[in-house]
């Protein structure tokens, strides 16, 4: 009986659907049931209000370091994306010995041995500020070259064969031809690495540069309050790291939409 | 025709890809105001010969000078040679971020040195030349495929070329848009333009084609007007490829 296997089928599914329903309930409930009531309703987040200018100042500072990362970066990474299309052996060896290290050393790692063990070697002091803006830098540049070669490895082999079948100069060919769609492509990674280096400004905050999570450390010494300042500092982040993927899907979307309709 | 200056000359050109041999001692040469179709199975190297030519190719053995220039030659002097040769590809690499104009453009300002409205001049008579002179400012995805392949026939001309190369040309056409580049082609070289052109269009080599070039595995087995060309077959290989295309 063909209906009546069909029936048994859509039963068993619903009850699936309610099984599952009831065990998300049951443990979210679980986990409210058992949250530590007193302490959380005596949070007390006005307190936080006469540190707005300090909160303020802090992402100013966040927001300035992460345009530091994501523009050297790209500026850079664009440069080292191009000199490995140089058939030049050594100078690309270069390039990936550079890329390759500070993409696999912890931004924790570099911060530390640029600001302590850099000035020792060189005989050069840097003030934290210094230090915390190279080390993101270095690695913003390594992270951004690889976006940026995707990008001009997606740019078709015509455009060079024409480049090259018009004499276009090597300058302009790059200017013109071949990183204007290569950026173009590169839109959704350089967004999603432009969130990731917003949020890895924070780790600087052990030199004290004097960002959003150094301030939030001065915060909660100053109000023995840590739990209200780490929870709006949070939030702040995760609201602008939600507005920068917002904008970016906006900008994707209207891209795509005046491409088609060209 | 050979009184003429000689504008691409190939002697025992030899071209490899690893142990494949694509070119194995080709030698010819075209003058001035000769148009020189090749033919031939897929395979047989005259794509890779039109390239050597543009120095789009590196090769492995021979001569070829194009223009009285030794190539490929120091940079400067294969940048030189690319611009009064013009080439045409079989799938246009018109660059799709820029519009007709820009497209156009884009190598005689900065190569030619040539002025913003002496440029934009010359980019509507090419334009014109090749009958879209109404299109300059769309860009090359709102166009039919002829009329892109025709945008990059006039791309090539507004470096005002001293020899033409044509890649298959209308290979990557649909049927219906073959003849409007081909009637372009054919006003060429009534013009007097000189053009090297590998086709499989067997009407318009016969039709326009001072000599046809048939080659089969990297070497020229015919070289003979189309009159001889089509009616007395000389080689075996030629008499059945002939049979398959006509």
């Amino acid at each position: 009986m063909a209906v009546l296997d069909e029936l048994i089928e859509i039963s068993y599914g619903c009850a699936v659907r309610v099984a599952l329903t009831l065990t998300l309930v049951a443990v979210v409930a679980a986990g409210v049931w058992n949250l530590n009531w007193d302490t959380v309703l005596n949070l007390d987040f006005t307190g936080l209000w006469r540190f707005r200018v300090a909160i303020v100042k802090g992402f100013g500072m966040t927001l300035a370091l992460t345009a530091a990362a994501v523009l050297c970066g790209i500026l850079l990474g664009t440069l080292l994306a191009i000199a490995m299309q140089v058939r030049f052996r050594p100078l690309q060896w270069l390039v990936i010995g550079y890329v390759e290290t500070f993409r696999n050393t912890p931004i924790l790692v570099q911060l530390i041995w640029i600001h302590f063990a850099l000035p020792v070697i060189t005989g050069i002091p840097t003030t934290a500020i210094v230090s915390g803006v190279i080390a993101i830098v270095l690695q913003a540049s390594a992270y951004f070259s690889e976006i940026v070669r995707a990008g001009i490895q997606a740019v078709p082999k015509g455009y060079w064969e024409a480049s090259d079948a018009l004499g276009i100069p090597v300058i302009t060919r790059w200017t013109h031809v071949i990183l204007p769609p290569a950026f173009r492509t590169m839109i959704p990674p350089l967004v999603n690495m432009t969130i990731s280096f917003f949020k890895t400004t924070a780790i600087l905050s052990v030199l004290s540069v004097g960002e959003l999570m150094t301030v939030s450390g001065r915060i909660s010494n100053a109000t023995f309050k840590p739990i209200e300042i780490l929870t709006l500092v949070a939030l702040i982040y995760f609201v602008f790291g939600w507005l920068i993927s917002l904008s970016a899907r906006k900008i994707e979307t209207a891209m795509a939409n005046r491409e088609a309709w060209r | 025709m050979t009184d003429k200056e000689v504008v691409i000359d190939c002697r025992n050109v030899v071209k490899t890809y690893g142990s494949f041999t694509a070119l194995n001692d080709v030698s010819t040469s075209i003058h001035r105001g000769e148009v020189v179709c090749v033919v031939g199975p897929s395979g047989s190297g005259k794509s890779t010969l039109l390239r050597t030519c543009n120095g789009l190719e590196t090769i492995q053995g021979g001569t070829i000078e194009v223009l009285g220039q030794h190539m490929p030659g120091t940079r400067k002097e294969l940048e030189t040679i690319r611009r009064r040769a013009g080439m045409v590809f079989q799938s246009f690499n018109l660059f799709d971020h820029m519009s007709i104009r820009e497209n156009l453009v884009l190598a005689p300002i900065t190569t030619l040195g040539l002025d913003r409205s002496t440029a934009d001049q010359r980019a509507q008579d090419s334009l014109d030349r090749v009958g879209i002179g109404n299109q300059i400012d769309k860009y090359p995805n709102q166009l039919s495929g002829g009329q892109q392949q025709r945008v990059a026939i006039a791309r090539a001309l507004m470096m005002q070329p001293e020899v033409m190369l044509f890649d298959e040309p209308t290979s990557a056409l649909d049927p219906e848009m073959v003849g409007e580049v081909l009637d372009v082609m054919r006003d060429l070289a009534a013009q007097g333009m000189t053009m090297a052109v590998v086709t499989h269009e067997m009407g318009f080599a016969r039709e326009v084609g001072d000599r046809i070039l048939f080659m089969a595995d990297g070497q020229i087995l015919v070289d003979q007007p189309p009159d001889t060309f089509f009616t007395i077959p000389t080689d075996e290989r030629l008499t059945t490829f002939l049979s398959k295309v006509l």
